[in-house]
This record gives C-alpha cells, structure tokens and sequence, in this order.
C-alpha cells in the first residue's frame, strides 16, 4: 500500500492521478446534482466542449474512435486506462536514480497517453448505443421523393402534396410549370426546394 | 496488483455513474410531440424519439404537433355573403398541423412558442382573423348553392387565400360543419347586399310559392276526390257485406231447423231405444230378483242342513271322544296294572338270578373241584405216559442206533471193498487194453475168456442179489403187516375205553382211567412199532449184506483177473492213479487259493469303495498291493474263465440273469425262516399230539427227528 501511493505520487503517475481526481470530483459533483433532481443554478457544472459539436474537434474524436458519446465520460475512461498503464509500470522504476527516472518517466508518461487512446476506444464502443439520437429530417431531404397532389391543380404559385412519412404525411407546398397534368391524386416527384419561398418544385410522375 | 484493483473499483464506479446519467436524463418523446433541445450549437436540434438531455448546458422544450382544429362561425346579419348576395350562415372547421420536419417545427417553436402552440385558444386567436378573411373572400366568390356542391374547390380556395402565412403550421383540410342561408328577419332590408338577397330570396321563393301552392291545392282536390272514391266503393262493399250476411242468416237458420227436426227425431228414437232397454232391464232385474230370492232360500235351507249335520257331527265327536276317553283310562289302567306286573316279574327275575349267580357260583366251585381232580389224574397219567414212552424210546434209540452202526460199519466195509475192486478192476482194464495193444488176438480172447467168466460171476450175483431182496421184501411185508395188526388192536382197545370213558364222564376218575388205557394203549403200538422196524433193519441188512457178498464175489474175481497183471503194468497203473491224486491235490489247493485270493479281493474292493484313499507309504507298499490285488482278480477271472464247473455254476450271473447277492439273501432268508418255524414248534406238545392223534407218516417223522437227535448227540 505504501509502494502504491509512493507510485501514484510521483512524477509520471503524478499527472494522470491530478487528472483521474478531477474526474472523479465532476462524477462526484454530478452525482449530488442528480440527487437533487437539477435545480437549475444551485451548483456550478464543469463547462466541457461541445457533445459531439459540428467542427474539426469532433471529427478528430470520431476518428479516434471517441465519439458518440458524452466527452465527460470519454476523458474519465481515458484518465482512468492512462492512470492504470502509468501506475502498472512504475512500480518498476521507483529504484532507479534521479535523472534517469525523469527521463524514463517522461517517456512513459507519453507512451501511456498514446496507449490510452485505443483503450478508451475500446471500452466505449459498448456504450455508444446509450447515447445515439435520432434527430428530425429537413426539408432538403424530401427532394427526389414522390408525393402524391392534394390540391385540384398545381400552377407556377399554387399547389400542395403529401409526401408519405412513416406516420402522419408530410403537408407541402408545390409548384409546377403551368400547363400540367397535375391533378388531385396524381403522384408526382419532388425536383428542387426553394428555402426562401418554402416551396418544391415537383413534375408529373410518369405511370411506372 | 493494487492499481489494477483500483482502476478496476473506478471503472466500476463511472460505468455506475453513466447508467446513473442514461436513466436520469434520457427524455423519451411521445407521439404526436416533438422536443426541441438548445444545446450549445447554433441551431437547436429538433427529436420525434428520444435524447439524453443534460442539465445546465441543455435546454429542452416539449411541443405539440398533432392535429388541431380552428372552428370559424359567421350567423346572423354578419352571416357570409356569397357571389349571389345572399347571406349564409355557416361553420367552418380549418384543420392545422405541423410537419414533422425539422425546419417546420423551429419555425413554429420561433413564431408561436412552444407552449403557445400547444393549446387550442391561443392558434384560434392567431389564426381566426386570417381564416375569417380567406372565407370572406373565398364566399364572395361562390354562389350559395356552389358551396354546397363544390366543396373542393372552396377548399382550394382557402388555402390559396390563406396561403403559406400559417407560420409553420400547415392547413391540412377545410371543413364546412354548418351552412344555412340566413332567415329572412335577420337580414338589413337597408343593406344594400342585403336589399339584393332579400330581393333574389323574395323572388325565388314567390315562384317556389305559387308553385308549391298549385302543388297544394292538387293534392286536395286530388285527396278529396280520392275519399269520395273510397267512401262509395266502402258502401258497396258494406251493401255487399249485409246481403252476404242475410243470405248467411237465413242457409243458418234453414240448416239450424233441419238439423233440430233431424236431432228431434234421433232424439226421440233414442228415448223410445232407451225406454225399451230400460223396461228389459228391469224385468231382467225383476227376474234376477226372484232368482235371487230363490237362490237365497235354498241357500238358507242348505245353510240350515248344513248347520244341524254340522251339529250331529260335532254331538257324535264329542260323544266318540268320549267313549274313546274312557277307552283309554281303561286301557291306561290296565297298562299300570301290566307295568306293575312286569315290575313285579323283574323283581321275581332278580330274584331267580341271584338265584342263578348262586347255582352257577356252586357249579364253578363244583367245577374247580372237578378240574384239581382231572389235572391231577391228568398229570398223573401224563407221567406215566412219557415214563412209558422215554422207555419206549430208550429201548427203540438203543435198538435203532446198534443196527446203524451195523449198518454203517457194513457200509464202510461196502465202500473200502468196492473202491479196492474198482481201482483193481480199472488196474485190470487198463491191463487189458495194454495187452490188446501189444498183442492183439490172443490176449483178446483170454481177456474175453476172462470177461465171459467175469461176466457169468455177475449174473450170478445179481440172481443171487434179486433173490435175497425178495426175501427182504416178504420180511418187510409181514412187520408191516404185524404194525398194522398192533397199531388196529390198540386203535380198537382205545376207542373201547374211550366209550367206557364217554359214559363215566360224569365221573372225573372215569378220564385217569381211559388216559391210563391209552398210555398202555401207546406203549403197545410203540413196542409194536419198535418190533417191526427191527424186524426191517434186520432185513435191510441181510439184503444189504447179500449185495456186497454178492459185489465182493465180484471183485475177488477181478483182484484174480488183476493178478495175472504183470508188474510193470501195475507200476504204470499205479503210477498214473498217483499222477491222478497228486493233480487232484494241486487243484484243489489252487481251488482253496483261488477262494482265499477272491475274498480278499472282495474285502479288498469293499474297503477300496468305501474308504478315500490317502497314498501313503513311500516305499511302493501301496502300489505294490495293489498291483498284487488287481493280479488276485485277474486269477479270479482267469479260473472263472478257463474251469467249466465254474462257468456252469455262475453261468446265470455270468450272463447277468441272475443275482449273486440276491441269490444268497434268499437262500439265508430260507435258513432263517425254516429255523423260526423250528422254533415256534414246542417239542411237548409236538410229541403228545403226535402220539395222541398221529398219523404213522407223522410217526416216522418223529422217528427221523429223534434219529438226527441222537446223532447230534453222538
């Protein structure tokens, strides 16, 4: 026990103990809150980058495999496997003389955050089904769809259809080059969609 | 070790502390609600299904998408006015809801609100205004009748009316609940819409009045006309109803009378029939009455007879049961009277055989008497009578045994004599063959000279021994003949007693003196018998002597034909017969060895079967005796084999048709048995019966067993 926290409290062990405690203080703070159900702005919260936010930092996460799931819990199981790989093979060094201990210890330190990385990865992909979402579709993806016509015509400005979802259709605002077979009931396909007017521009769906 | 367990007590920890998370901040969406969670990027995100949320950092905000309904009413003087001016007043129902799009429901959470959009009143008031506008312009449009009909079109034209100005929401459908044209009092005559419907109205309907009142006015006349039709046709038909219910009537009451004169009739016949019937009946029942009547009297007349023969027989019972009574005391008494008399004559009978007991007791004292006197003369007389007969056969033995020694002496002499003759005569023969074979002719004839002679001697011995036989015979026959004399005057002199005795019986002493004349009568036959049979032994031996004179004469003849043997001849002869008693000899010692040798062979085989055998002895002892054994029944076998007497006495058992064993059981049964009867014969008794009542076979029988007794002795 003694050899254990003179491992964990010197140099290269050092570091990731200081990270691994801070970690646990979040989980322990979090823990608090959850007990008392969150009221809002009664403790303060690590502020933590973004949850998989758009950009080059997530990208490089889900590349290394980090991904998907809260970065709270990506940068403790990275703390904890850091801390572990460190631990484990300082036990061996805590002999050796001063400056090379150093030097061994930087190295090490180094290899055990490399190491980590592939470690974490593994531990997480169980969890990352925990944490997918299922976000709403938008209206660009309707384009190239079938929509059947609601309304009696469609002209240059007027004109609605239904596309069919997996529940309630889809009620949405069409436009179609003027003299048309479009009729009410008559399937046709989504060509473009226009932001600013909300509205698609669909043509006649040849039978087939 | 201790990190590992650490890392490993941590990871437990946060994978705790996740689960923890999932549970606690996964919000689940319903259907019909989509939830819009501001996170840290530009633009919210938009879920239909579910999403961790996290405080603090997210803010999550639930919407209602579904269906909702806007209900616009116009009634009254601000009724809709269609194309034709007139006013209706109508209910319609718009249908919005929003797309599930990501873009649609931003733009409703930005321009509504969440929580706005959720409640009905507050889209009504958004939207009331726009959709009342639409309506106004689309039923300006359209004729009053066309909104009925084309209910389509008016759809279209609201939502190209209202257009895309809905903020997000989207007009699903449009639908007309309640259309009325408004009455007439409620509209502004003053109006100049109004002024025009009413106008349009008035004339629409004045014609529709006229019309509707031709119409009217029709259908009276045509009613009326109808219930004139309808009444006369019912009268005719009521006519017809009353002349059908006459007719009806009066075939009814013409059938009615026919039928009552037709029943009148029946009815009467029927009352006659039964008036009839009914007279029979009663004279019947009269008839039957007297009948009855009379029945009834000879019943009683017979009742009454009976009852007094009845009477007569019970008097005549009980007077019989009297006699009868009387009968029997009678008869009881005189059966006491018997029974007392036979009472009586028992007593009388005890009486006479005690009476009885008394004399018998006498008579059996009277005969104890007699029998001490008869036992005693008895035994008196029985010794005499055995004195008389051990003196009778004293005599007879001593007589009997001297002439059997004679007799034996006579034949030993026989015997020694003949032997001496044979060898000498077979001397001879063997002498005579010898001389016929070295001479032939001459000495045949002098043997045949010598033979002849020889044979003359023998006829001449056998004359003289068939004569002296004879001889023999007659004596024989007269001792016979003075036996039967003997024995037939005892017979007649005992029987004579024994009459005597048979009269005197009464008398005991009369038996002594018969007993006593039979002794004598015994001890005469006895000495008769005893004269007799040496009368025959006397006889027998001079026959006997006579032979062997007669066989001697013989054999001095043959000595003297033997003399003239020469020497040499006799030595050979002798000679031989040595060579003849020395092989008699060894045979019968290898006889005797043969005997010894099977019986050890028995015992030997006996102990063999039923002893287990140990081999003991080292020194051969064993086998060697036993190899000596076996040798012992291989001589057996070879002596049973190689000697023909053996073979024809075991021939039976040789060929296993008869027992050995067996054989000797049976005959030591037969020993033992024949000694059991010896046995259980008494010698006294024996001896008195054969001499009071024996035959004279018996009598010689007696004689052999008392000979064979005293050879015994001997």
């Amino acid at each position: 026990m003694d050899q254990f926290i003179a491992t964990i409290s010197t140099f290269p062990t050092a570091i990731w103990t200081v990270i691994l405690g801070v970690v646990l203080v979040y989980w322990l703070a979090s823990l608090l809150g959850m007990v008392d159900d969150w009221h809002v702005g009664q403790h303060t919260e690590l502020d933590m980058p973004g949850h998989g936010d758009g950009g080059d930092w997530a990208a490089k996460l889900m590349a290394l495999g980090l991904g998907g799931v809260p970065f709270s819990l990506v940068l403790s199981i990275y703390a904890l496997s850091g801390w572990l790989f460190s631990a484990l093979v300082q036990q061996y060094f805590l002999w050796l003389p001063n400056l090379l201990h150093y030097l061994l210890g930087a190295g090490l330190f180094l290899v055990c955050g490399a190491l980590a990385i592939p470690c974490t990865a593994l531990v997480l992909r169980p969890l990352r089904g925990l944490f997918v979402t299922h976000t709403a579709t938008s209206k660009l993806a309707l384009v190239g769809r079938a929509c059947k016509i609601s309304t009696m015509s469609v002209d240059e400005h007027f004109g609605r259809a239904e596309v069919a979802a997996n529940g309630a259709p889809l009620n949405i605002r069409v436009c179609a080059a003027s003299p048309n077979t479009l009729v009410k009931g008559s399937p046709a396909v989504i060509l473009d969609y226009d932001p600013a007017l909300d509205v698609y521009a669909v043509a006649a769906l040849e039978d087939g | 070790m201790t990190p590992v367990l650490f890392s490993i007590a941590i990871f437990g920890f946060f994978i705790l502390c996740a689960f923890l998370l999932f549970v606690k901040f996964y919000n689940k969406v319903e259907q019909g609600k989509a939830m819009i969670v501001n996170t840290l990027r530009s633009e919210p995100e938009v879920i239909f299904t579910g999403r961790m949320v996290y405080p603090i950092i997210h803010k999550k905000e639930m919407m209602d998408i579904s269906l909702k309904t806007i209900v616009i009413k116009r009634s009254g003087n601000a009724g809709l006015i269609c194309n034709d001016n007139i006013r209706a007043d109508i209910e319609v129902t718009f249908f919005v809801h929003v797309n599930k799009t990501a873009e649609d429901v931003l733009r409703v959470a930005q321009t509504v609100g969440c929580e706005r959009a959720s409640s009905p009143e507050i889209l009504e008031e958004l939207f009331a205004a726009k959709f009342a506008e639409a309506l106004k312009t689309v039923g300006k449009s359209m004729n009053f009748e066309d909104l009925y009909l084309a209910r389509d079109k008016f759809r279209d034209e609201i939502i190209r009316q209202i257009g895309d100005n809905l903020s997000g929401y989207v007009l699903e459908d449009a639908a007309i609940d309640y259309l009325e044209q408004t009455p007439l009092d409620r509209l502004d005559p003053n109006n100049i819409l109004d002024a025009q419907g009413i106008r349009k109205i008035t004339e629409l309907t004045a014609i529709q009045h006229v019309t509707t009142n031709e119409l009217q006015r029709n259908e009276q006349m045509q009613i009326k006309k109808k219930d004139v039709e309808t009444t006369e046709t019912i009268l005719e038909l009521q006519r017809q109803q009353a002349e059908a219910e006459a007719r009806q009537l009066r075939e009814i009451t013409s059938v009615q009378a026919r039928e009552k004169a037709e029943s009148d009739r029946v009815t009467s016949e029927e009352h006659a029939k039964a008036e009839l019937a009914r007279i029979q009946a009663e004279q019947q029942i009269a008839v039957q009455q007297e009948n009855m009547q009379r029945e009834k009297e000879v019943a009683e007349n017979n009742r009454k007879r009976a009852v007094a023969i009845e009477e007569e027989k019970v008097t005549r019972a009980r007077q019989l049961e009297i006699v009868d009574r009387e009968r029997e005391v009678a008869l009881q008494e005189i059966e006491k009277e018997k029974a007392v008399e036979i009472e009586k004559k028992a007593i009388a009978d005890v009486v006479r055989e005690r009476i009885v007991v008394d004399r018998t007791v006498a008579e059996q004292e009277e005969a104890i008497k007699e029998l001490r006197t008869v036992a005693e003369a008895d035994r008196t007389r029985q010794a005499i009578v055995i004195g008389a007969q051990a003196q009778a056969e004293e005599k007879l033995v001593l007589q009997v045994k001297a002439a059997e020694a004679d007799e034996r002496s006579a034949k030993h002499k026989a015997v020694q004599e003949l032997t001496l003759a044979d060898a000498m005569l077979k001397v001879a023969e063997k002498d005579s063959e010898a001389k016929k074979r070295e001479a032939e002719g001459v000495e045949a004839m002098n043997a045949a000279e010598g033979l002849a002679a020889a044979r003359v001697m023998l006829v001449q011995a056998d004359a003289k021994e068939k004569d002296g036989l004879a001889h023999a015979r007659v004596k024989i026959a007269d001792a016979d003949a003075i036996a039967k004399l003997g024995s037939a005057e005892a017979e007649s002199l005992r029987l004579k007693l024994e009459a005597e005795a048979i009269g005197k019986e009464k008398l005991g002493l009369a038996d002594v003196q018969v007993k006593a004349a039979d002794a004598d009568a015994v001890i005469r036959q006895g000495d008769a018998t005893a004269h007799a049979l040496a009368k025959r032994g006397e006889a027998e031996a001079s026959v006997i002597q006579a032979r062997f004179a007669a066989e001697s004469q013989g054999l001095n003849d043959k000595f003297a034909a033997m003399q003239a043997m020469s020497d040499e001849t006799r030595a050979h002869e002798e000679f031989r017969m040595r060579l003849d008693y020395a092989h008699i000899e060894t045979m019968r010692s290898i006889e005797a060895n043969v005997n010894i040798a099977s019986e050890q062979a028995d015992v030997l085989g006996q102990a063999l079967s039923k002893a287990k055998i140990d081999i003991v002895g080292g020194e051969g002892d064993y086998f060697g005796k036993f190899v000596n054994s076996l040798a012992i029944g291989k001589a057996i076998d070879g002596t049973i084999g190689k000697s023909d007497t053996l073979q024809l006495a075991l021939k039976d058992h040789l060929a296993g048709e008869r027992d050995l064993i067996t054989d000797a059981k049976g005959l030591l049964g037969s020993l033992g048995q024949s000694a059991d009867e010896l046995q259980s014969l008494s010698a006294a008794a024996l001896l008195h019966k054969i001499g009071s009542e024996g035959t004279p076979e018996a009598k010689a029988a007696l004689r052999n067993l008392l000979q064979t007794l005293g050879q015994n002795k001997g």
